[in-house]
């Protein structure tokens, strides 16, 4: 059996750790500012599965982001139950794949298409089913059909990583990207391709066609050095959609350990979320185990970078309440300090230059 | 730094993505920019760069293969890999991307553009001997506005009959291929282009419908079921077993068969997917393919009062314009070799004599429709060859002469050039 760490809002500490030989992980998912200012729920939801399927090991990362407002009430149970189904269609595509690589020289190729091609149908199946038996349990209150299951809107981005491939799907605007080491450059590339439009035009688990807006990819984890999974709550916060902060908590969290990112993360994910665009943020970082350099102990007192490009909501923000940060704010927001959780006022001591030494 | 069998360098410049066999790189040598697969190693290699080698050898069949051009290896790493040309992201893009909608969708002349040149790619390909072997959606890239496509994957084509390294993907594989009774050739490519021109008209599997709905784990015991020892066509006529009518999650499906498939391509796929499933030489040729698709492209029209471009079905009735419900105002075809639907500013082509050759210009035009000058709605031919024409109607002749024009009415008879077309009502055509 799989073991399974799935999570919600208001975890004691909400940056959820663990590695095996061939990974380190780390997944987070905070309550947006705006969401605690209206008294509602973490419409996102994460989750992280590895188990083996016919002795095959694979790993399951997935995050969903429920669409929220008046819409669609019940989308945070939507993005719990769309992870759990990712995990299920997960353990399905490891069995696909442990049999096809017994009998196929090829497997590679087909396992491949077959990901993009059925993993999405299959994920969307098991989620209507999901969503189907909980209107039928009654929970919070009776109700059936179409409207009904839209109530549950969410989007879906996930990955499975299986022998020496790994997988990257998603519906809707939730983020995959892919670092890599080539030379001397860290390249950091979307392993998705971003939906275009806002809000209610984004690609959703309750369209109709949701099926066929699954995009589906297959790469080497070999040229891989690390995986980034987001919801727009982290992207839409930052300018680059948060290419400098993951590629130096990728870098830092190498050379400190996953103990460190465990401890400074949910701070730094605070303050990019009151600098940002206020809306839920859940994150998972996934970083290649062969990778990871010996922490010293005295690496790990370094406290942080976590700021670089400046937090910033997107010119285009739909959301009402969210505009584009003045300079002042944008400049208080570099220079916010990741300093570590027991400090009493996080804010002293600090900044930039600080970090660049980690 | 790689280097090719032809002496050229390609420098590497950066990655462009990577699947199954290995990672495809963009290079750059002395005249230009290139796509650089790299081969993940296997047991495969030496097969691999075989058929290769052959491919380079004997050139490509047409301007829409990405065909490899150069075999290279690795100044310091052991392996293999091959030159070929870039394809433009920015014009082409997969179908499934079409379908999620990151591209906009072709419109219905691109979308006959793209399924003919298909045809005519792949039956260039056949007639220099190859069998493509691994046709799928994952190897077509379509230029959404133009209808030009490109093939790529092409180090999996062999010449006819040889063996192959690479057996297909299983939903696109022909049932003797997944069942290992035959290894792929080009009649198992007559299967896998009807399966593909299905998923591009109606944006889903012939294979897949109500049964297979029901399939909680496609494992590979699935897909041999499903796809090879009971393939069940979800518009079957006589097994409903496997019904896309009536399934939510294939209403999409069903709506692009009965809006856009016109009845003879329906009849064409019922076919492929009936008799053409288990018995080869009942598979319909690309010659058929050809036909059919070159007939819609000259049934297709702009919606006089939308401008959206509808593709008329000469054997049903008159049909409203798919976006805005309005008459199209076409009563008429004229059925010679393949029909034409009679509306102002088309023309009756030497295609509609003879039908497709390979030699002579079959789109020279012949005559010219216009409109009836005092009768709103209807249209009059005009004889634009030098040879006189003969014109029944009524059981009285008349003759068109070199420039001149009759009404077109139903009923009656064009003789051109010792060949008859027939004038009738769209519908009746049966």
């Amino acid at each position: 059996m799989p073991s399974v760490q799935t999570m919600s809002s208001n975890h004691p500490n909400p940056c959820l750790t663990w590695e095996n030989d061939r990974y380190v992980v780390a997944l987070i998912s905070l309550r947006g500012e705006r969401h605690r200012r209206q008294g509602a729920p973490n419409q996102d939801a994460s989750y992280g599965c590895c188990g083996h399927v016919r002795g095959l090991p694979y790993i399951a990362l997935g995050l969903a982001d429920g669409h929220g407002g008046k819409d669609y009430p019940r989308s945070e149970l939507g993005a719990q139950l769309a992870v759990t189904a990712f995990g299920e269609m997960a353990g399905e595509f490891a069995h696909y794949v442990a049999e096809l690589s017994q009998a196929n020289q090829d497997w590679r190729r087909e396992a491949s298409r077959h990901f993009a091609t059925k993993c999405g149908q299959r994920l969307v199946q098991i989620w209507q089913a999901k969503v189907d038996a909980h209107c039928t349990q009654g929970y919070p209150s009776p109700a059936r059909g179409d409207m009904a299951r839209r109530s549950y809107g969410t989007t879906i981005a996930g990955i499975v990583l299986i022998d020496d491939l790994l997988f990257a799907g998603a519906i809707g605007d939730s983020r995959i990207y892919q670092i890599q080491l080539v030379d001397l450059e860290t390249r950091f590339q979307p392993l998705t391709e971003h939906p275009q439009g806002l809000g209610l035009s984004t690609p959703s688990l309750v369209s109709p066609t949701a099926h066929l807006q699954w995009q589906g990819t297959a790469a080497a984890q070999e040229e891989t050095a690390a995986l980034i999974l987001c919801t727009d709550g982290f992207s839409d916060s930052f300018a680059d959609q948060g290419e400098a902060i993951a590629i130096d908590l990728f870098e830092k969290t190498r050379r400190n350990g996953l103990r460190w990112l465990r401890d400074r993360l949910p701070r730094a994910a605070e303050v990019w979320n009151r600098e940002g665009v206020a809306d839920d943020l859940s994150l998972i970082l996934c970083i290649r185990s062969d990778l990871m350099i010996e922490t010293k102990p005295e690496s790990v007192s370094v406290s942080i970078p976590l700021t670089p490009p400046k937090p910033i909501a997107p010119a285009e923000s739909s959301h009402p309440e969210i505009q584009p940060l003045s300079a002042a704010t944008i400049s208080m927001a570099a220079g916010v300090d990741m300093a570590p959780p027991e400090s009493a006022n996080p804010r002293d001591g600090t900044t930039e230059r600080q970090t660049q030494g980690g | 730094m790689f280097v090719g069998q032809s002496g050229s360098r390609y420098q590497f410049i950066g990655r462009l993505g990577a699947g199954g066999q290995g990672s495809v790189y963009r290079v750059r040598n002395s005249s230009g920019e290139f796509a650089l697969k790299w081969y993940r190693p296997g047991p495969n290699a030496q097969r691999q760069r075989h058929q290769i080698q052959t491919l380079i050898q004997r050139g490509s069949p047409g301007p829409e293969f990405i065909w490899p051009q150069d075999l290279v290896s690795h100044e310091t790493q052991p392996g293999l890999g091959y030159v070929m040309p870039l394809i433009d992201t920015q014009r082409f893009s997969t179908i499934n991307r079409i379908l999620c909608g990151a591209r906009p969708q072709p419109d219905l002349r691109a979308l006959v553009l793209a399924s003919l040149k298909l045809c005519a790619a792949l039956d260039e390909l056949h007639q220099r001997g190859y069998a493509y072997c691994d046709l799928s959606s994952n190897n077509l890239m379509i230029d959404t506005h133009s209808g030009e496509i490109v093939l790529f994957d092409n180090d999996n084509v062999v010449i006819d009959g040889q063996e192959t390294a690479v057996m297909g993907t299983a939903e696109w594989m022909a049932p003797e291929v997944a069942l290992n009774h035959s290894p792929p050739d080009q009649q198992s490519d007559l299967y896998s282009l009807a399966l593909l021109l299905f998923y591009l008209w109606t944006w889903g599997h012939p294979m897949e419908g109500r049964a297979t709905l029901q399939v909680r784990c496609w494992d590979l015991r699935a897909k041999r079921r499903f796809y090879a020892e009971a393939p069940v066509f979800c518009f079957d006529p006589n097994d409903r077993s496997n019904t896309a009518e009536g399934e939510e999650a294939l209403q999409l499906v069903v709506k692009r068969w009965q809006l856009l498939c016109p009845s003879r391509l329906q009849n064409a796929f019922r076919h492929a997917f009936s008799a053409g499933i288990r018995n080869r030489g009942k598979r319909v040729r690309l010659s058929q393919w050809r036909t059919l698709l070159t007939e819609m492209r000259h049934n297709l029209m702009p919606c006089p009062n939308c401008g959206l471009i509808n593709l008329i079905d000469p054997a049903q009735p008159p049909r409203p314009c798919l976006k805005c419900a309005k008459p199209l105002g076409v009563q008429l075809a004229i059925r010679g070799h393949g029909t034409l639907a009679v509306r102002p500013g088309v023309s009756l082509l030497i295609y509609h004599l003879q039908g497709l050759g390979r030699s002579g210009d079959t789109e020279q035009a012949l005559g010219q429709l216009e409109a009836h000058p005092h009768a709103p709605g209807a249209c009059i031919l005009r004889n634009i060859t030098q040879a006189t024409w003969r014109y029944r109607v009524d059981g009285r002749d008349y003759p068109i002469e070199p420039g001149q024009a009759r009404a077109l009415l139903t009923g009656a008879e064009l003789e051109i050039q010792d060949r008859r077309l027939r004038v009738t009502e769209l519908g009746s055509l049966g």
